[in-house]
């Protein structure tokens, strides 16, 4: 009898392709024991759906995966539990091509003959995305980035998933490429639902500036550094608003926290945010009332349908906000892109407060109605102007543009964002503004690095844009230019010259 | 150093005049209009912005709220 040697052994890698199965529960293990959850469980059932829906035939399971969320997860929680859980995932790929074992030889093989370029280019035209299968029986499925639905809707609506950003994906020696935005389901050891939504948003927001992507064991980390009101931080009893902004802090971004008041202001907030390519953690909580504890869900995209008549008589201009039919979310319940309609509810106080009412996505049947209490947005550190300080001004002018431009009969939309300001510079050489005007706005307009952008447009197209200092806090006096755009009348130029002068900004047309 | 008579860099001369220069006195009747316009409007958006404003007051108890929900 001796000691066996252990630690010698590499785990073995595999790939098999296997077409995508009825019952798409058919490619994971039933858990063993007597489980308090349901299976398959509803996360299982959803990504089934979803693949479906994007017409996926395929399934390409990589038998070895290190994921950097699981192993953050694993050192952190996992490691120092009895039973021995490995450090390696699997790894799904999907595919809306049919292939098989015999075909994915075949394709390495054309490879290595020199078409490895012709194979990559093949894969990408089908590839659906990744989702990681982690070794956590009750918690399959971890960062899983699959597309968004098309632009359009069948019923003519329109998709809106400014949020989401391109995934580089590394398979047996492609590099393929997926658009989404990353999705996990909780853990309930190391996260709970407003880790995970936290962690979606940061996954969009981290590389813009530069910054490390906050794993979910970091963010509960940070979490529960200075803020744990109760309880242990794990396993996760979830997070605080407080908790969710000191994380997002530690992330190296700024949490801007907005109440949900009123549905109109809610989808003023969410549009903004949102059509700037920030994604918002949203705090819900469930109707009836009656638990004290709510629900967090990261806000992806928005289902946008025709701009609402302006209500007031006495107001001029029409609110693009209003366009907003209903919110893609990421509900860790559920899956990537779930759809929650915009609604409001009234409370047995007679209370009027912004609703979302989940579904899966096609369904009409309604998975929980729940009142939308507040909006995270983990944003840019020096993004300090806020979407409802834009705002302020930007209504302003628009009701002075509509009640001095007649002509235009209230046709005045009024939209706020944020944008870049090298993506404004490139998309303004499409603006059809004089030499002089791109010469102005290019080379000799001082920029900070996100703009804020009231913009105004009109029945022949957009009117001008207001272009605001975003590290400022006030929205005027940081009005930086107002830039004439195609659809502004001949009228309209003085109007948005003399605009301009009153705002402090210059004149670029 | 740039050519003060380049024709190009006129819109700069015109724009030369300071941000407080720009916004503190209307240069025509029809400016004047113009900015009584924009106060009107001050004015009349005032509830709405007001709203909106106040939604970014954030009560402690709201920040309290545990997002804790099984799944």
């Amino acid at each position: 009898m001796s000691v066996e040697p252990r630690g010698y052994e590499y785990p073995p890698q595999s790939i098999h392709v296997v077409p995508l199965p009825a019952d798409f529960e058919q490619l994971f293990p039933k858990p063993t024991g007597l489980t308090e959850d349901v299976w398959p469980t509803a996360q299982i059932n959803y990504l089934g759906f979803y693949l479906k829906r994007l017409s996926c035939k395929t399934v390409l399971i990589e038998g070895h995966y290190i994921d950097r969320d699981f192993i953050d997860d694993l050192a952190l929680f996992y490691s120092r539990s009895l039973r021995g859980y490995p450090n390696y995932c699997q790894r799904l790929h999907f595919f809306s091509e049919e292939l098989d074992d015999d075909r994915w030889k075949k394709l390495i093989s054309d490879a290595n003959g020199g078409k490895r370029e012709r194979v990559r280019q093949f894969l990408q035209k089908s590839y659906l995305g990744f989702s990681v299968v982690r070794p956590l029986p009750g918690s399959l499925i971890g960062r899983t980035v699959l597309p968004t639905f098309p632009t359009n809707t069948a019923e003519g609506h329109r998709r809106d998933f400014g949020a989401t950003r391109e995934y580089r994906v590394h398979l047996a020696g492609f590099d393929l490429v997926v658009s989404g935005l990353a999705f996990q389901q909780q853990d309930q050891g190391v996260s709970a639902c407003a880790t995970t939504a936290l962690w979606s948003a940061i996954h969009k927001v981290a590389p813009m500036e530069g910054l490390p992507f906050a794993t979910p064991a970091a963010i509960t980390q940070a979490a529960s550094r200075y803020f744990l009101a109760g309880g242990r931080a794990l396993p996760s009893e979830g997070l605080t608003i407080d908790q969710i902004c000191e994380a997002t802090r530690s992330s190296g971004l700024a949490p801007i926290v907005v109440r949900g008041l009123a549905l109109e202001q809610a989808r003023a907030q969410l549009h903004g945010y949102l059509t700037s390519g920030l994604p918002a953690v949203l705090a819900l909580q469930p109707l009836p009332l009656t638990r004290s504890e709510g629900h967090a869900v990261c806000a992806v995209g928005l289902k946008l349908g025709e701009v609402a008549p302006q209500t007031n008589p006495d107001y001029h201009f029409r609110d693009v906000a209003t366009s907003v039919m209903a919110v893609y979310v990421h509900d860790d319940r559920l899956g990537p892109y779930a759809v929650a309609d915009l609604q409001s509810h009234t409370l047995p106080s007679g209370d009027i407060v912004p609703a979302l009412v989940i579904r899966w996505p096609g369904e009409k049947a309604e998975f929980e109605t729940c009142v939308l209490r507040a909006i995270i947005v983990p944003a840019p550190p020096k993004l300090r102007l806020t979407v409802a300080r834009m705002r302020s001004l930007g209504v302003v002018i628009a009701e002075a543009v509509g009640e001095r431009l007649p002509e235009l009969q209230g046709r005045v939309d009024l939209s706020c964002r944020y944008r870049v300001s090298t993506e404004y510079q490139q998309m303004a050489f499409d603006f059809g503004l004089s030499d002089e005007g791109i010469l102005e706005l290019s080379s000799r307009t001082v920029l900070s690095r996100y703009l804020g952008v009231v913009h105004l447009d009109g029945p022949s197209g957009p009117l001008f844009d207001v272009l605001l200092d975003a590290t400022e806090t006030q929205a005027n006096p940081s009005v930086l230019c107002c830039v004439s755009r195609r659809g502004l009348p001949v009228a309209g130029k003085p109007l948005m010259a003399f605009i301009a002068r009153r705002l402090g900004g210059t004149v670029i047309g | 150093m740039p050519d003060p008579s380049d024709p190009a860099r006129g819109a700069e001369r015109a724009e030369s005049e300071s941000r407080t220069e720009r916004s503190s006195s209307p240069r025509s009747a029809e400016e004047q209009q113009v900015w009584d316009a924009l106060e009107v409007a001050r004015q009349k958006m005032k509830p709405m912005t007001k709203r909106e404003l106040e939604a970014e007051l954030i009560p402690s108890d709201l920040m309290s709220f545990r997002l804790k929900s099984a799944q």
